[in-house]
């Protein structure tokens, strides 16, 4: 015995970018649907899009206006609107006011006459602007509550038998009016919303119901620009996309000496926070890695969060990556986001749709930093919810991402970012300063690589003109005066510890546990006082405990927060 | 807020088009009532419809007093009763002579026209006169600018 299949609603597109992914595939055929929301929050206008979207010559669209905002009006802005296609007024769009009627003759007429106009004009499209109004003039009445029930109920049974698609628009979900019965009768309930704080303004839309499809729950974020409402599905990590075996491919960072310290390049499809204050190198990392996409034909994304795409190809010019040249033969888009109001769906589907245009395999956000001061206040507070939403819906299909952060180096103090986010990170590269005999230097760690064995080694890199390039360690270098540097960029690390006291602790660190005398070894220094003091001053700072078993004596580094 | 130049030219081009008096024809009162009934008859079914009857009243309304100011010695007196005239045009045409009362009808309509236009715009405001006035004569003048907004 099969299965039954169950049956598969016809749908209609709403005309808006993003919300028939929200609704589950679209607006179910001859459905009755109230739009929510209070005043400002875009009902007339979706109500408008998606009348435009689907009203054809042979089954046109019907407006009714009812004593919500004057047809005069509502038409004088719609108009603004690019889909609003005055040629079609009249002929597959029509509209007519029923405030007088409803006002004179009552709901039990108006309903007559609407459905007289229906059976006239055979609309595929019905909508009734505003409901609302037909609510408070029905319970001003002393029969009020039934009149609306039943005009509510003959008007949804009426237009599906007519063939419409119906459209109820008012705030109905008001707590006045959260007795309305076009809650219950409804098939779907689209709710509009916008929400101020501090001086930036957010829209969201839910689909509370919708009877026979699966719409995306939460709430999702939309605009109202010239082009009508855009909305941005919240990202979702689907099951699918997490589970996902890794493929177990590589590929190069665009600088040779990290791709060795990493084991070999960046796993396909991981997340690698750089990290690093100003001035580090962490945007010429990530122009490299995008260049280095092009020779491994893998298109990339950069988005831009902070300096103007210009000023970020030229700065790459002058390290010879051509950016422009990747984008004029569609393998590299800039996307550039500031709005200061930005949610972070509507960066994650401006990505996504990069990626899709050009296939990119590659991913750049620089900055993090950036990215947070680009959101609305709203999202700043939950950015680590939206930054791993973000992550995982493009590593979910196999993109590598790449992120740089810009953090404020203390020298006591190894914290990646300003929240803790290096969880979503599969691998991070730490960039930052030494003090070396009266110099800044820099030096790169890879200090975390979840899919991988590599290098602990903090190593000298520079930025040349032809870019990041990464140099020997330390101990390879010979004349340079390198037991000097180690001391000294040691000692910048650690606050309150000598050149001596540092390179002791530093052994310790790569060691582990450790007993005294191997740790000697470890550090060229001899057994004695001036280890056993070197010691002390460790565990009475805080960098190491002593471990005295009674038998055996050890000391261990203690551990400082990454995060 | 009045429409600006080129749209109360084209206001006043439709008005004209769709009030033009057949010059062989008879010359009394009647012809000027029939002439305006027959343009606001379907231009009230038009855009009431879509306005509403008070949208349409209203823009009405203040077309003939807009048109009043025009003409100082319109006369400030109610509708005659029983006037086959538009509403708020009877006393000001009533007692001019024929071509004085289709110099003032023509000044209703297109400052109806206008105002229209300067709240919905030309564009729907002309498609859907258009479409009120679907047999409006050709303009003589610039036969072939029907459809086309300034």
């Amino acid at each position: 015995m099969s299965t039954p299949r169950p049956v598969a609603l016809p749908l209609l597109p709403t005309g808006v970018p993003g919300l028939d992914a929200v609704l589950g595939g679209g607006l179910p055929a001859l459905s009755f649907n109230l739009i929510s929301g209070p005043p400002g929050a875009g009902k007339t206008t979706l109500a408008h899009q998606i009348m435009f979207a689907n009203a054809s010559p042979d089954r046109p669209a019907l407006y009714f206006t009812v004593m919500g905002e004057p047809p005069l009006k509502m038409l004088r802005y719609q108009q603004q609107l690019a889909f609003f296609d005055v040629a079609r007024v009249g002929a597959s769009i029509h509209f007519i006011d029923l405030s007088a009627f409803v006002l004179e003759q009552g709901l039990s007429a108006t309903l007559d006459h609407m459905l007289q106009q229906v059976e006239a004009l055979h609309p595929s499209i019905v909508i009734v602007d505003s409901f609302q109004a037909i609510t408070r003039t029905a319970t001003a009445t002393e029969s009020g509550a039934f009149d609306l029930q039943n005009f509510t109920q003959h008007l949804a049974l009426n237009l599906t038998i007519l063939q419409a698609t119906t459209f109820l628009v008012g705030d109905v979900l008001s707590e006045q009016l959260a007795h309305n019965p076009a809650l219950s009768i409804a098939d779907g309930i689209i709710a509009l919303a916008q929400s101020a704080d501090r001086s930036s303004v957010v829209r969201k839309l839910q689909v509370i119901k919708s009877r026979g499809q699966a719409p995306m729950p939460g709430l999702h974020t939309f605009r109202i620009d010239q082009s009508g409402l855009h909305v941005y599905p919240r990202a979702t990590i689907a099951l699918g996309e997490t589970a996902r075996a890794r493929p177990l491919t590589r590929g190069t960072s665009g600088v040779a000496g990290l791709d060795r310290l990493m084991g070999g390049g960046i796993p396909t499809g991981d997340a690698v926070l750089v990290s690093g204050p100003s001035g580090a190198g962490k945007s010429v990392l990530a122009a490299q890695f995008i260049a280095a996409g092009r020779q491994a034909g893998e298109p990339g994304v950069i988005a831009v969060f902070e300096e103007h795409p210009s000023e970020y190809v030229r700065r790459a010019q002058s390290l010879g990556i051509d950016l422009e040249a990747m984008e004029r033969d569609g393998l590299l888009k800039i996307i550039y986001i500031r709005p200061l109001d930005l949610s972070p769906d509507e960066a994650l589907y401006a990505i996504r749709s990069a990626v899709q245009a050009i296939g990119a395999r590659r991913v750049v956000i620089d900055s993090l930093s950036g990215f947070e001061l680009a959101l609305a206040p709203t999202f700043r507070a939950d950015f680590r919810d939206s930054l791993y939403r973000l992550v995982g819906a493009l590593t979910g299909i196999g993109i590598t991402v790449l992120m740089t952060m810009e953090i404020i180096q203390s020298p006591g103090n190894l914290r990646f970012s300003p929240y803790v986010i290096s969880f979503l990170a599969d691998n991070i590269i730490l960039l930052r300063y030494v003090e070396i005999a009266g110099q800044i230097k820099k030096r790169l760690a890879v200090v975390k690589m979840r899919n991988s064995a590599h290098s602990s080694a903090l190593r000298p890199y520079e930025i040349t003109a032809q870019g990041m390039v990464v140099r020997a360690p330390l101990a390879e270098q010979r004349g340079q005066g390198a037991a000097a540097e180690r001391a000294g960029a040691r000692s910048a690390a650690y606050p309150g510890l000598t050149a001596e006291e540092t390179v002791v602790l530093q052994a310790l660190i790569e060691l582990g546990e450790t007993p005294a005398d191997l740790l000697a070894r470890r550090a060229g220094m001899p057994e004695g006082p001036g280890l056993t003091a070197a010691l002390h001053r460790l565990v009475g700072l805080g960098y190491a405990v002593r471990l005295d078993t009674g038998s055996d004596l050890s000391y261990r580094p203690v551990a400082q927060s990454l995060e | 807020m009045e429409a600006p130049a080129p749209l109360l030219s084209f206001a006043e081009r439709l008005s004209r088009r769709r009030l033009r008096i057949d010059p062989g024809g008879r010359q009394d009162p009647a012809v000027i009532a029939a002439l305006a009934a027959a343009a606001y008859t379907p231009l009230r079914a038009q855009l009431a419809v879509f306005l509403g009857e008070q949208g349409f009243e209203a823009l009405w309304w203040r077309a003939v007093a807009l048109t009043r100011r025009q003409f100082p010695d319109w006369a400030d007196a109610a509708d005659v009763a029983e006037s086959p005239l538009p509403p708020g045009l009877s006393a000001g045409l009533s007692g001019a002579d024929m071509a004085e009362a289709h110099r003032r009808l023509i000044a209703a309509f297109a400052g109806f026209i206008g105002l229209l236009f300067s709240v919905i715009g030309a564009d729907l405001g002309s498609h859907l006169i258009y479409q009120a006035w679907s047999d409006l004569p050709p303009d003589a003048a610039e036969p072939h600018t029907d459809g086309a907004t300034p």
